[in-house]
Order: structure tokens, then sequence, then C-alpha cells
């Protein structure tokens, strides 16, 4: 741009200096021309989330390609399934999706237990509910929190990290970690509810339920925030499917697909709850802001599961399967695939058992994973400031991603 | 659907050909034949019976010669490459698996029906070994550019240095 002025300056001398608001001469020739440039978005950078770099090729302000490279955050999860047993394999899936570890925790133990044929005691299944939802709500809060952070709305962020903040201390309570719980094990739970947990836990939910409102004036119908995330980033139901979306991602587009309805684990056919999907209420269906606000109701739902599993709970009971040794656990041999609704989409494992301690091979369908994917064909003719926002919608968690 | 009706109805669609049920002791799956496999895929993701528009994942294994104490021949070495499809509008889940010979590990790349398989084939080509032809961009994706061997391969063995780094532990790598 700069050797297009100059060069303009040079053939024809200047006369008079041109004021804004000045009639353009008819001789004067203005040429912008941009090139493309290829910038670096991470490894180390605050929106995405993570060691995740994303190589762009910008034209002006305008995306022109993109390319995510990940692998930073490569752990081996896979061989160290097959290296060590299904006990020992159950708090490194804690590491991978950190944010919801009780989600991949129980995803785990459930496909173990149906390759290992273990039948979990109802007592566990409701803990187990209760922890899974109350690990959900925070997930969500962080989402929707470094969600705004991302655009620019710092403020919401410390609202969420408050109520996520007394969901880490009941999850410490029943378990003793805030962030890797181990607490879902093969056959049941670690521990049974300590003495006053629950009524700790409902007190929580009824606060929660007026902060949520709170946090909507804060953010969700946020003027500013509306105009960055409305009509950004949409993705149509049939690209969602293509691409493998599931989760909040997928319903935001609007399909009502959960997991927790399609195929009932543990005992979510119990329980009344909606499955909210995007509606196109500020802009499209499958805008950001559609996204986001599936993960906002969808924190109201965990409320109604919650209540309605401390509710139908028995009050005494086993919580540990009794066919379980835990010292020494095998397998019978057999393969297997179960998914289960992360809150981030569906988390599958599937493993193969020769029918000894270790497994033959476990793999793990991170959604993360496959939601990353679509950034490649999504951001090309979007803005540059707009891949912000759409990075952050689609909600990755790189622990999972690399795994 | 279980793998068995839809063995079924694949037969009834004249699409049969080179697929077999393959009955585990506890998920079954459909056992196609290497050149079917593409063909089998898209049917199930075109046919309105089926239905199955989501790919879930896309994986491969290493199975090694096992015996048993007999000494008889239980399973042959080779590779194993799984498709997990679900339907959204029909809700069922069914699994396609496809034997490769160990010499020779490549299968038909599905990353044109559907983008979803891209990257999943990068995965099971940079940690298992599997060739898909017809992928666009086949090259790794988890580990770094220039990484020798496939470490989900049981016969792997673990590299000493890479790009400089020593990479020995005193331990040894356990093996499964």
């Amino acid at each position: 741009m700069a050797d297009a002025m100059t060069s303009n300056a040079a053939s024809a001398p200047a006369k008079t200096l041109l004021l804004p608001g000045d009639p353009r001469p008819p001789d004067l020739h203005v040429d912008v021309r941009t090139q493309e440039l290829q910038i670096n978005m991470g490894p180390q950078h605050p929106s995405t989330h993570g060691v995740l770099r994303v190589a762009i090729w910008v034209d002006g302000e305008i995306v022109t390609r993109a390319e995510p490279d990940i692998g930073y955050l490569h752990r081996c999860a896979e061989k160290i399934g097959e290296s060590v047993s299904c006990i020992q394999y159950v708090p490194y899936t804690d590491r991978y999706d950190y944010l919801a570890a009780m989600n991949n925790n129980l995803g785990y133990c459930l496909a173990v237990e149906k390759v290992a044929e273990v039948e979990v005691p109802e007592k566990a299944q409701y803990v187990r509910t209760v922890a899974v939802e109350l690990n959900r709500i925070a997930s969500h809060l962080m989402a929707v929190g470094t969600y705004g952070l991302d655009l620019g709305a710092f403020t919401p962020f410390f609202y969420a990290f408050r109520e996520r903040e007394e969901i880490l201390r009941l999850l410490e309570w029943i378990c003793g970690a805030r962030l890797t719980y181990n607490f879902i094990r093969i056959g049941g739970v670690m521990r049974d509810m300590p003495a006053g947990w629950a009524a700790d836990v409902r007190k929580f939910l009824d606060v929660f339920e007026e902060r949520l409102d709170e946090f909507n004036d804060l953010l969700t119908h946020n003027h500013i925030f509306v105009g960055r995330t409305a009509n950004v980033g949409v993705i149509p139901p049939d690209m969602a499917i293509r691409y493998g979306l599931t989760g909040p991602n997928l319903r935001g587009s609007g399909l009502r697909y959960d997991l927790r309805r399609e195929q009932p684990y543990l005992l979510y056919d119990r329980f009344q709850f909606d499955v909210p999907v995007g509606t196109g209420l500020k802009g499209q269906v499958g805008d950001c802001w559609d996204r986001y606000w599936v993960r906002v109701l969808e924190m109201r739902e965990c409320v109604r599961i919650i209540r309605q599993a401390l509710d139908q709970m028995p009050a005494t009971g086993e919580i540990m399967a009794k066919n379980v040794r835990h010292l020494a656990f095998k397998s019978k041999p057999g393969e297997g695939y179960f998914g289960i609704e992360n809150p981030r989409g569906e988390l599958g494992y599937y493993l193969i058992s020769d029918g000894g301690a270790n497994s033959y091979r476990s793999r793990i369908r991170a959604p993360s994973f496959c939601s990353l994917s679509i950034l490649e064909s999504m951001l090309p003719g979007t803005m540059l400031a707009d891949a912000v926002a759409i990075i952050g919608s689609i909600d990755i968690v790189l622990g999972e991603v690399d795994r | 659907m279980t793998a068995a009706e839809a063995l079924e109805q694949l037969r009834k669609d004249g699409q049969g050909d080179g697929v077999e049920l393959f009955a585990g002791p506890k998920d079954a799956a459909l056992l196609v034949r290497r050149e079917r496999v593409k063909a089998v895929l898209r049917h199930l993701r075109d046919a309105r019976a089926f239905g199955c528009d989501l790919l879930v994942m896309v994986t491969g294994t290493h199975l090694t010669e096992k015996k048993d104490a007999k000494g008889v021949l239980v399973r042959a070495a080779g590779f194993e490459v799984i498709w997990h499809l679900r339907s959204v509008t029909q809700h069922h889940l069914l699994a396609v698996k496809c034997r490769l010979p160990i010499d020779d590990p490549r299968v038909d790349s599905v990353a044109d029906l559907w983008p979803a398989a891209d990257w999943h084939e990068r995965e099971t080509w940079d940690l298992v070994g599997i060739t898909f032809t017809g992928h666009p961009n086949l090259r790794r994706i988890l580990l770094p550019e220039g990484w020798e061997g496939h470490p989900l391969r049981k016969d792997y063995v673990y590299p000493k240095e890479f790009g400089g780094i020593n990479l020995e532990v005193d331990a040894p790598w356990p093996t499964p």
C-alpha cells in the first residue's frame, strides 16, 4: 500500500493536500493492493484454549486458508492404554478432557463394563449421574466464560468461575480432587456421598438457577456479544453431520440429537429433561451464538437432572459391583464400542480385549478432535477477527484433541 | 438395526457381495472384503434403509498371531480397520470391519464420502500405519514430521533419539 501511494505521488506531482470531504480530482487513482500473508495463531495464544496452532493465510482482513496443526499435547494415550491394566488406566482418562474428567472416567468405565460384563448397582449409577452432571455444568461454565473472554468481555468470566468454584468444591468434597477426579471406577464409584453433600448440592442448585439469569443479563443478550457472534460461523446441519460434529455443536445447528436420549446409558431414561437446540434466535440457525446458547440452556437441564437423581436415589445401597476384584481384574475377551454424551459431544471408547488385564487396543473417539477438523473449511472467507469467535464457539479441549 | 439385520438388507439391495457377519462376543460388525469397502460404505450412507450419515470414527488395529494352548491358530497376523457409523435420523450404530494382510495394509479412503474421515484416517496412518489410498493429504497429524515408525504396532521399537533429543529412558518400554 505504501508503494502504491509513493508511486502515485511520484507520477503525479502533489499540488495541494487533499482533505477529507474534498471532491476527489478525476485523475486521482487510488490503488490499494493487498497481498496474501501467512500468520501463525498459536501455539501460545490465549484464544486457542491450549496449545493449538492454526496457520492462517489472510488477504487483507479476510481469511483465505486455514490449517490447524495439532499434536503439541500428544501423550501416547492409546499406547498407554495397551501398556497398563484397565484398572490402572482410569486415572489417565482424567487427563484427556480435563475440564470434564468425570465424563471421561464414565466413558471408559462403561466401555470396560460392557466388554467385561459388569453390572453396576443402582445407587452407584445415581451417584455417577449426579457427579457427571455437576461436572457438565462446570465444563459448560468454563466454555461460556472463556468464550466471553475471547471476545473481550472480561467480567462474565469471573461470574462463571464463581459458580464453577462452588462445583469444584463439591466435587473435591466427594472425591478429594478438583480436576482429575478418578472417582468413577470400573464397577461403581470410589465411595458413597458424604453426609450433608446432597443437601449442599441442592443448596447450590437453587442459587445457581438465579445466577444463570444474572449471567444471561451480563453476556448472553449483551449487544456487543450478540454482534460478535450472531450470523458468524454458521454451520448448516448437513455440514455438521458430514464433519462428524456431535454434542452442543451439532445441536446448535438445530438437530435434536443427544446420546442420553438416543441410547440411554446410566439411568437417563428415568429422568425428564429437554434437549435444547439452536433456533437462530439472534441470527441464523447454527451460528456461534446458537452454539453458545445451547450450552447455557443445557446447564438448566443439568440442574433438572441432578434434582431428579437426588430425589430418586435410594438412601442406602451398594456402590461397587460384587464381581469386580480390583487387584486381579481381567476383562473377558471381546470388543466393544461405547459412546456417551460428553459436554463436548460423543466421547467413545473402543476396546479390544484379549482376556488379559490390559486392553489389546483402546481407542478414544474424542469429540474435540472431530469438531476441530471443521475449521479447515469453515474459516476461509471469514474475517480474521471472527476466527477467534469461531474457534471459541466449537469449544475444544486440546488435551483431548491430541491425547 | 443390528449388524445381522444390516447384512440382510444389504443382500436385499444387491450389495451383499463380499460382506460377512463378524459376530464378536459383544459387538457385531459387518466384515467387508477390501475391494468392496468403499462401495459398501457409500451404500450405507446413501441408501434410505440405512441412512448412516454420521461417521463416528475410523481406526485400525495391529493383530498379532495368536495360538491357543494346543497350538491351533486362533488369530492370524494382520491389520484390521473399523468404521463406526451412526444414523442421526434412524438412531442406530453400525460397525464395518475390514481385514488387511500384514505385508500390504492399504484400503480405500472414504474422505470424499465424509470429510470427517480425513483426520481419522491421517491419525490411523500416523499411529498404526495403514495407508488409505485416495486420501488427499495423508501425512502425520499427532506425531512430528519425520518421525519413524507407527507406535501402535505391536512390534514398535521406541526410538533412542529424535532430532538430536535423547529419548532413552532407564526402564525398558513396557510391552503389552
